[in-house]
């Protein structure tokens, strides 16, 4: 009776695309439309007339029946939505069931209080599925985009980090392209007092630099690129009529742009400079010292011998013994003399430019005046001096006076190591250089000593010197002599055996 | 225009409150936060007024829920949201954690099933002053301009418009609503005349 009635007024929800069935106050199915079977496959015929709880009891749950009691009361419609209910009648999706939006209407009963229930099912799966991709994409959209801020932040803060740390930095650090352009001024160190360097971003270096220093910091730059490696150099220039010195580095960061690190040195060289400065006159103070040191021994050793031979010829009586004296103190008397006159020599060439009186003369002259000199001299029987015969069209351009001086320097010291044998004095002309050769069969020289007998006073060991006659001054002059003329002492000598002095003038022989 | 008295005043709120009460049962057995619902102030306004006060909930653009009913009685009563609380109510009920705050379909159908909760819990207890079976449409969601939703219930100039403003609290958030209540000409008198026979019965 119940069923004939509910189809008469239902079967229209046949034909409607929504799950609709219809409920009786007590419950009971009443109606079970076409699409309810399909989805369900519930027959109408199977679930009519039976509780609806036999078949779906969770709608008899009081989530549903508090709700629906107003329904049956022929009150307001009710609405359960698919977010808090996912389904009125559970049809089997995938792995799940179908999602339903169900409207539940009351439906007034002719002659009856109550009203029955009409629910009508709306199927939104296929809406939830295409809302919740486009919430996960969402989703992950944001997440991306928080993603990308988070690390955006974390750059501004690295590179905040990296601008404190460059702050301090003094160098100016620039970016520039293969142009040599500067792209962007990273860090102004020192120089921001010193350029604008904001104006440096969109310059080249030849708009700034010298032309040679422009080209050193292409040709550096290109080569970075090249080799893909750092390199270094140094630049010397003036700004604002001030010394500059700058180090600049250039480390290429890919195949197009370099890291420019220029750093002014200019304080750093000008200590350099000062310290070097301060050594030489260090050093010069300290030869200063020695040689006064040396000179105050020499004078002081003839001083004292004079003294000596003074007391001794003002006592003695005896006529022979007090020319002797005599003879002794003229000697140191001339050695006093050439004390001074040698010291004045050293003074004049190491405080007054070389002033040499060039000319041309034959070596063989000027040996000869040696030889002739020498010949004058008291020098002990065992000891010869020989002149070598010397090819007599052998000119030579140069100073004779000082080159004889030299040569004499030379002889005289030859003399004060040579016990017995003989002094050999030759010349000879080996391509364009001028060979003056010395050679002694004296005591011969250490080898650890060639620097050393150059320098002022310097004496090899007392003990082995011929005489007291030597001044520690000749081989000094000597050598400022000669280097006054471009040319060079070499020394040759085997101890015990003797020693070869080659005074070598290059240029010196040509015609 | 008709003036409520205070007696008739208290006894709307009361109306109203036992409602809104039987809605936060309802919800609280349909979700898993608690929800705690209170209408803590009722005014009646001209739409003029109407239009200012919903104007207070922030913005221009509200989303609501309206279910109008006719019989011995009749107009419309809607829940109302600005729209970012309305989704944010829905999310919040329904436990989604996702970050964007749209009104899609889905969280259509869940609100409109909040809103029918509530208005169905005022709409009962004002059933049951008038003892009259009245006839109701389906709940319907609305995304419109303030203008335009009180424009489309066609006002007098000088209807006497119910709102109670209600405060949905939801895991330590709260979202403010508003209830309104409009009835067409004579139908506030017959509702009234109902409220007094009620105090009357009572006194």
């Amino acid at each position: 009776m119940q069923f004939q009635e509910s189809e008469q007024i239902f079967t229209v929800l046949d034909d409607v695309p929504l799950g609709c069935f219809a409920l009786s106050p007590d419950y009971e199915v009443i109606f079970w439309n076409r699409q309810l079977e399909i989805w369900t496959g519930v027959s109408r015929d199977d679930i009519l007339n039976t509780p609806i709880a036999d078949r779906y009891p969770h709608l008899t749950v009081p989530k549903y029946t508090t709700r629906l009691q107003g329904v049956f009361e022929g009150g307001p419609p009710v609405v359960f939505s698919s977010q808090l209910h996912h389904h009125m009648i559970p049809v089997p999706f995938d792995d799940n069931f179908r999602v339903q939006h169900t409207t539940v209407t009351p439906v007034s009963v002719p002659g009856r209080d109550a009203c029955n229930a009409l629910f009508s099912i709306q199927d939104v799966t296929e809406i939830s599925q295409r809302i919740k991709a486009y919430g996960d994409m969402h989703d992950q959209a944001v997440a991306e985009v928080q993603e990308r801020k988070k690390t955006e932040e974390k750059l501004r803060a690295s590179e905040t980090e990296l601008r404190a740390m460059f702050a301090t930095m003094p160098e100016l650090i620039l970016l520039v392209d293969h142009h040599s352009t500067i792209l962007r001024v990273i860090n102004p160190g020192d120089f921001a007092d010193k350029l604008r360097v904001e104006k440096l971003v969109g310059r080249t270096p030849a708009e700034m630099l010298s032309p040679d220093m422009a080209t050193a910091a292409t040709i550096n730059i290109q080569r970075a690129l090249a080799s893909g490696k750092a390199n270094e150099m140094e630049y010397q220039g003036r700004l604002r009529g001030q010394d500059l010195w700058l180090k600049a580095s250039f480390s290429p960061i890919d195949k197009q742009r370099v890291v420019c690190v220029i750093r002014n040195v200019t304080e750093d060289k000008i200590a350099q400079q000062q310290a070097t400065q301060l050594a030489i006159e260090r050093e010069r103070a300290e030869l200063v010292g020695d040689f006064i040191q040396g000179a105050s021994h020499d004078f002081r050793t003839s001083l004292s011998v004079m003294n000596t031979n003074l007391y001794l010829l003002e006592r003695s009586t005896d006529d022979t013994k007090r020319a002797e004296r005599r003879g002794r103190l003229k000697n140191q008397v001339r050695h006093l003399e050439n004390l001074v006159e040698s010291l004045l020599t050293i003074y004049r060439w190491d405080t007054t430019e070389s002033k040499l009186k060039l000319g041309r003369f034959q070596v063989q002259s000027m040996l000869h005046n040696l030889e002739v000199s020498f010949s004058n001299h008291m020098m002990g029987d065992a000891v010869e001096l020989r002149f070598l015969p010397t090819d007599s069209a052998l000119p030579i351009h140069a100073d004779e006076q000082e080159l004889t001086h030299a040569m004499r320097a030379l002889i005289e010291n030859a003399f004060n190591f040579t016990e017995a044998g003989t002094i050999t004095v030759s010349a000879e002309a080996k391509a364009d250089e001028l060979h003056i050769i010395v050679v002694d069969t004296g005591l011969g020289i250490p080898a650890d000593e060639y620097e050393n007998i150059f320098k002022l006073f310097y004496k090899v060991d007392q003990a082995r010197t011929n005489q007291v006659g030597g001044l520690g001054l000749g081989l000094s002059i000597a050598q400022r002599i000669i280097h006054a003329h471009s040319g060079h002492i070499r020394v040759e000598s085997t101890p015990g055996q003797g020693s070869t002095f080659t005074i070598i003038l290059p240029g010196a022989a040509k015609p | 225009m008709t003036q409520l008295t205070q007696s008739q005043h208290d006894t709307f709120k009361e109306l109203i409150n036992i409602g809104v009460g039987r809605a936060a049962n309802m919800l609280n057995a349909m979700v898993d936060s608690r929800v705690h619902l209170d209408v803590p102030q009722i005014f009646t306004l001209n739409p003029a007024e109407l239009v200012m006060q919903l104007r207070r909930l922030g913005g221009d653009h509200v989303a609501a829920v309206r279910l109008t009913y006719s019989g011995v009685f009749s107009g419309a009563t809607s829940i109302i949201f600005p729209p970012e609380s309305a989704a944010k109510l829905v999310k919040v009920l329904v436990d989604d954690p996702t970050a964007d705050d749209d009104l899609n379909e889905l969280r259509v159908g869940t609100l409109t099933e909040v809103g029918n909760v509530v208005i169905n819990g005022v709409m009962g207890s004002i059933a049951n002053v008038l003892n009259e079976r009245l006839h109701y449409s389906l709940p319907n969601f609305i995304d419109d301009t303030i203008t335009e939703l009180v424009a489309r219930n066609q006002f007098e100039a000088d209807a006497i418009i119910i709102m109670a403003q209600a405060h949905f609290n939801v895991e330590a958030l709260r979202i403010d609503g508003s209830i309104v209540l409009w009835f067409e000409v004579g139908s506030l008198d017959t509702l009234l005349e109902a409220i007094d026979a009620l105090n009357a019965d009572l006194d």
